[in-house]
């Protein structure tokens, strides 16, 4: 079951037995209050009336009266305080009554007697009865007060039936408001569950919004804490899939052109004559497309040989930066872009062989990116080497790939320039390796500086 | 009819080169661009092509835009790609008139689509002449000087195949797959035995070379 419906039916129900208990306490204390009330204040008035009745029974009778004017005196007297619930009764002769009730059989009432009461049902009414003998002349006057009381009790039947009244619309108002409130405590449980059930099904970008400051909201923040850290987890995960991938649909593509007309010019050397000029050419293109084709494995073993680690050693940077110049020397001549050398800094720590094919990666990027006759800097500061043109630049949309394997910012991805799109990536699992940082910043038509930041 | 002129726009020079080479060898005229804005210039002075073979990834126009081009003049197109993904997005562009092609391709398969796409387009001879020998392909006969020289269907297909490329070999098994296509289940040995027949019933010995472990060569 629910945990909402469980905590609903246990409110419910103990509110119901509250109001059951409390109602039942309720009503039979009021209910004997009020018969007692009325039985003490029925005795009350019977004494009183009796008192009266004496009293002036007293002082008009006369001992010498005959009898009948006795009988008579009594009666009168009687009547000034009777009402209609009086009833006289002398002996066995009833002297005054307004009621069709046999009180003394009812309640029958012995010389000596106190007052005597009597309180029951006699034909379907509930009945009062306060009887006392009152003494006159030596002789005794049994005096009654009937009294229908039904009306109490059909009014304590009223407050009754109006109290469960009360007690069903009470309980009604608090279900619902148990009910409210039971929902209103559970929603964050539900949205955290339907939130976990969404982040199973796979949207990792879920998270519970959940902002009550209780246990709940305590789980719902460690709940997105945990949310947090398996989508960084998935999206690491995504992301290196993605790379390998885009590496692995790179790479094939880099090996279908080749491979294409490698395929294409063999077959046509095999299957028709050519001149002697045309198959000197087919064979050419062969020779080529096999070269770029070794050299392109060449670069994908040291991706994969920089998987290792490296052996780090103090490297002289003037030394370093005059090597890396005269090895660059004869291609800058070439595309007569010449190299300008500034040296602010003594030493790094890493591979020599790595930083120097590296630098020697960046400087034929930048020539590639020259016209002739424009520079490229080469240039080493605190921890820092640089190399910068004034070259073409690279687009916005492209910068923050030119460090993929293959990516070349040109969709034709055509070879003017005869890169294979590893350069620079290798040149970033150089850094990688090294522990350090290489930054690309370049703007169209005015030049790209990369820098490689050593830890 | 005079010789078809097709249009090739390829960036890589192997490549480029590679087709250039067949198409002459097999008797077609040429047009080499390699650059997509070059080739929608070159198309608005010069456009009397019979075919284009454009590949997708192009300095320049890519090969779909280009494509867009090449539409107004009415000539039928054979894209090549690199990519078996675009594949899909140049099966969204057919509508008939276009093939694509899929590197890396060999050659037998890039001059057999050429032919289809130029016979759908009614470019093609319909006569074939080869020594005394003439293919009327509209009403499937084979003559050699006026006498008819019966062929079963298979045969017929084969000889057609021998004298579109002649002086070229062509492989047993490409001969099976154009002839019996991709999804026939018997051996190259079938190409053999209908070989055999063909020279029996042309009578002409020395025609059709064999050669050894490779294939069948037409010469002359």
């Amino acid at each position: 079951m629910r945990l909402s419906k469980k905590v609903s039916l246990i409110s419910i129900a103990v509110l119901l037995l509250v109001v059951v208990v409390i109602g039942a306490v309720l009503l039979s204390y009021a209910k004997s209050q009020i018969i007692e009330h009325t039985i003490e204040q029925a005795k009350a008035e019977h004494r009183n009336l009796n008192t009266s009745f004496a009293e002036m029974t007293a002082y008009y009778l006369a001992d010498e009266d005959s009898p009948a004017v006795q009988r008579t005196l009594v009666i009168y007297c009687f009547s000034r305080f009777a009402t209609d619930t009086s009833v006289l009764i002398h002996g066995a002769e009833t002297l005054y009554t307004r009621t069709a009730l046999d009180s003394a059989q009812l309640l029958p009432l012995q010389i000596g007697e106190e007052q005597k009461v009597f309180s029951g049902e006699v034909e379907g009414r509930n009945i009062l009865l306060v009887g006392q003998i009152v003494s006159l002349n030596d002789s005794y006057y049994s005096v009654y007060r009937v009294e229908d009381i039904t009306y109490i009790y059909n009014n304590i039947q009223q407050m009754i039936v109006r109290f469960i009244l009360i007690g069903i619309a009470g309980l009604f108002i608090g279900t619902l408001l148990i009910l409210l409130l039971v929902h209103r405590l559970t929603k964050p449980l539900l949205m955290l569950k339907e939130a976990s059930a969404q982040i199973a099904r796979g949207d990792y970008y879920i998270r519970a919004d959940i902002h009550t400051r209780d246990e709940v909201g305590e789980l719902a923040q460690d709940f997105n804490a945990m949310a947090d850290a398996v989508q960084s987890h998935i999206d690491k995960l995504t992301d290196m899939n993605e790379r390998q991938s885009l590496f692995i649909s790179g790479l094939t593509h880099e090996y279908k052109t080749p491979m294409t007309s490698i395929l294409l010019h063999s077959e046509t050397l095999l299957t028709a004559d050519l001149d002697k000029i045309s198959t000197e050419n087919s064979l050419a293109h062969i020779h080529d497309q096999c070269r770029f084709l070794e050299q392109l494995t060449h670069k994908m073993l040291s991706l994969l040989v920089l998987e290792r680690e490296i052996t780090p050693q103090k490297i002289s940077l003037p030394e370093l930066l005059e090597d890396v110049s005269q090895n660059c020397f004869q291609n800058l001549m070439d595309h007569g872009t010449p190299l300008t050398i500034r040296c602010e800094a003594d030493s790094v720590t890493g591979d020599y062989d790595l930083i120097k094919s590296l630098l020697i990666n960046l400087i034929d990027n930048a020539s590639k990116a020259s016209e002739p006759g424009q520079h490229i800097h080469l240039r080493a500061y605190k921890q820092t080497i640089e190399v910068s043109d004034n070259g073409v630049g690279i687009p916005e949309d492209s910068l923050p790939f030119v460090f993929d394997p293959f990516y070349m910012s040109d969709s034709s991805r055509s070879k003017k320039g005869g890169g294979s799109g590893l350069g620079l990536a290798i040149a970033r699992r150089i850094a990688e390796a090294h522990g350090a940082k290489l930054l690309i910043e370049s703007k169209p038509g005015q030049g790209t500086t990369v820098r490689l930041i050593m830890p | 009819m005079s010789k078809n002129r097709i249009l090739v726009v390829e960036d890589d020079p192997a490549i480029s080169d590679g087709i250039a080479v067949n198409l002459l060898y097999s008797g077609y005229d040429h047009v080499l661009i390699r650059d997509g804005n070059e080739a929608a210039q070159a198309l608005l002075h010069d456009h009397s092509f019979d075919l284009a073979l454009l590949d997708i990834m192009l300095p320049g126009l890519d090969g779909f835009a280009l494509f867009e081009h090449v539409k107004k003049y009415d000539i039928p197109v054979i894209f090549i790609t690199a990519k078996t993904d675009s594949a899909s997005e140049i099966k969204g562009l057919l509508n008939g008139a276009e093939d694509y092609i899929v590197k890396p391709f060999d050659v037998m398969t890039l001059l057999v689509r050429i032919e289809k796409v130029l016979n759908r387009a009614g470019k093609l001879d319909q006569i074939l002449r080869f020594s005394n020998i003439t293919i009327d392909l509209q009403e499937h006969t084979v003559r050699r000087d006026e006498a008819e020289i019966l062929l079963k269907p298979m045969e017929f297909e084969v000889l057609v195949l021998l004298v579109r490329h002649k002086n070229r070999t062509i492989p047993r098994d490409k001969i099976l797959n154009e002839v019996w296509g991709t999804d026939f289940f018997g051996d190259t040995r079938t190409v053999d035995v209908h070989i055999a027949n063909i020279r029996k019933k042309l009578g002409v010995d020395g025609l059709i070379k064999t050669i050894p472990k490779y294939g069948y060569r037409l010469e002359g």
